[in-house]
């Protein structure tokens, strides 16, 4: 197989991104246990878990913590494939940049390596409490991101009192990274269809920064039409946004549990200690 | 129709950096009721002119009455601007630029929103909308899932929600496949018989003759109305279509002859009728 040319790896990045996008999008929308849950609710609860998941030291709760919320994750429909790629992909990295203090950490001998270094008891849990906290944070962390559609997280940070200029422009920013993503799609594709023999390096350099102007032009242009739109429909420099809905029975119910439950296994870790 | 006028532009002239001539010395005046379309080749200033009606450009020169109130200043005018806006919808030729919000429901109460109207209103206008224009389903989306048709009708929306008297629309059938722009000319005619007056800038011919009730066409280079009248006299005036670059001359077949001569593409609708 040839070796891939930048336009190539870019074009396929700039593919995955939108594809993983949308494939997010519509686990966000399947009618699953999480999914059903306020966003509000499920930002206070899961942000709870992943501060206590930092502050547990017995790796019995660690592993309650965790299979908690993987049986969350299971209800929500989130696919067993998904969950996998997400939580072996930071913890084992983890694991990588912990592994010296398997042996740099003092403690109890438990395996003999050559040239007298040796593997200690307290290096071994140091490096699974390491690997169990970041694998829990991450479990929580996919259960908020996968199971809330975009916007519903963008209305959920209006309630904790981020300023609504921040959050519209965050979305606004959002919402034409997809515009710019597909003018860039087409200008490689075009480039791409034109070019018979590799470029030298210093033309695709060259090719390059004349490709960023006209991303940066096509910005300019487009954010000031965003604005004119914006005026043509009685905006008058005052954000505005509609009246946040109330809880309901069922949201109450998941954040009072959610809550005791971690509460709970926090209770029992310090009374291990 | 009827004769109440909607807008009236005296000698509007506008110039971009003050050296690209978009309008040059525009006379024009449109009643309530009309299905008026502006037709001119890219470049002619037609786009611009639906900005000037809609108060977002200021002209350079000339003066442009709206509802009988001088709306000239509109642009530097957030006030004139909000009230011409309440009465005056944009759907602009790009519907990426109107589609700003997360999801399609927040896109369509942009405009209520900004009108101050209490929130079941809004919610109950968005629904009614977005099902009259059979998109309900899509409510919940975020724009870059939409096709180019749907984030069409979706951009429509965003300006019918909020129950305007003029609608102006850039270009609204461009990019469109054919079951798409068939349901949306539909639409704009249901919505003139309903008593809304279309403003429409086009260079689609098929657009003047199932949609018109007056054509102004717009000269390449004079970037002014070089002629007006109802649809039937324009398109079959084959010269001025032509001059004006809106139709085209180029070798075709027919049967065993090939020639050429000016044409566009209606044979479609050339058919008899019990």
């Amino acid at each position: 197989m040839s070796r891939r040319g930048f336009v190539e790896r870019t074009l396929l990045d700039l593919a995955e991104i939108i594809e993983r996008t949308v494939y997010a999008e519509q686990l966000a929308r399947r009618p699953g246990l999480l999914q059903r849950i306020d966003p509000r609710v499920k930002v206070v609860v899961l942000s709870f878990a992943i501060l206590v998941a930092a502050s547990l030291r017995s790796w019995p709760t660690q592993v309650a913590l965790l299979g908690l919320l993987g049986a969350l994750l299971l209800a929500s429909r989130i696919p067993i494939v998904v969950l996998i790629q997400l939580l072996l992909g930071l913890p084992l990295v983890t694991l990588l940049v912990a592994a010296p203090a398997l042996v740099l950490v003092p403690g109890p001998e438990l395996v003999r390596l050559p040239f007298g270094a040796s593997v200690t008891t307290t290096g071994v849990w140091s490096v699974l409490t390491l690997f169990l906290r970041v694998t829990t944070s991450i479990a929580a962390a996919t259960a908020l991101v996968l199971t809330t559609r975009w916007a519903d997280l963008l209305r959920a940070l209006r309630t904790f009192r981020v300023p609504l200029l921040f959050v519209l422009v965050f979305a606004m920013t959002y919402r034409y990274v997809f515009v710019l993503i597909e003018l860039l799609q087409d200008l490689l594709l075009a480039r791409r269809s034109r070019v018979l023999t590799p470029m030298p390096n210093g033309e695709q350099r060259r090719w390059l920064s004349s490709t960023l102007g006209v991303l940066f032009q096509r910005s300019l242009r487009t954010s000031e039409q965003v604005y004119l739109a914006m005026v043509a429909r009685g905006y008058r420099g005052e954000p505005r946004t509609l009246r946040t809905p109330t809880l309901a029975e069922t949201d109450w119910l998941a954040l009072s549990l959610g809550s005791a439950v971690i509460a709970a296994l926090w209770l029992v870790d310090l009374a291990r200690l | 129709m009827n004769d109440t006028t909607v807008f009236e532009l005296s000698g509007v002239s506008y110039s971009y950096q003050n050296r690209i001539v978009a309008l040059r010395d525009v006379d024009l005046t449109i009643r309530a009721g009309e299905a008026l379309v502006i037709l001119g080749p890219n470049g002619s200033g037609k786009s611009t002119l639906l900005k000037i009606l809609d108060g977002l450009y200021r002209p350079t020169s000339g003066r442009v009455l709206a509802f009988g109130r001088d709306i000239t200043r509109a642009a530097d005018d957030p006030e004139l601007g909000y009230w011409l806006h309440q009465r005056v919808g944009l759907v602009f030729q790009e519907p990426d630029v109107q589609l700003f919000s997360p999801t399609v429901f927040d896109d369509v109460a942009f405009g209520p929103l900004q009108l101050g109207w209490p929130s079941e209103r809004i919610r109950q206008a968005v629904f009614t909308t977005l099902d009259e224009l059979g998109i309900l389903h899509l409510s919940d989306r975020a724009p870059f899932e939409l096709s180019g048709g749907e984030k069409k009708r979706v951009a429509l929306a965003t300006v019918l929600v909020m129950d305007p008297e003029v609608i102006l629309l850039d270009e609204p059938t461009a990019n469109l496949d054919p079951r798409s722009r068939v349901q949306l000319i539909e639409l704009l005619t249901e919505l003139h018989r309903r008593g809304r007056t279309l403003i429409i800038a086009t260079h689609e011919l098929d657009l003047v003759a199932t949609l018109a009730t007056r054509v102004v066409v717009f000269g390449e280079h004079e970037h002014r109305p070089i002629a007006e009248g109802p649809p039937e006299l324009i398109l079959t005036d084959r010269t001025l279509l032509l001059a004006a670059n809106l139709i085209h001359e180029h070798l075709h077949r027919h049967g065993p002859i090939v020639h050429s001569h000016p044409h566009w593409h209606d044979a479609e609708h050339q058919h008899e009728h019990d």
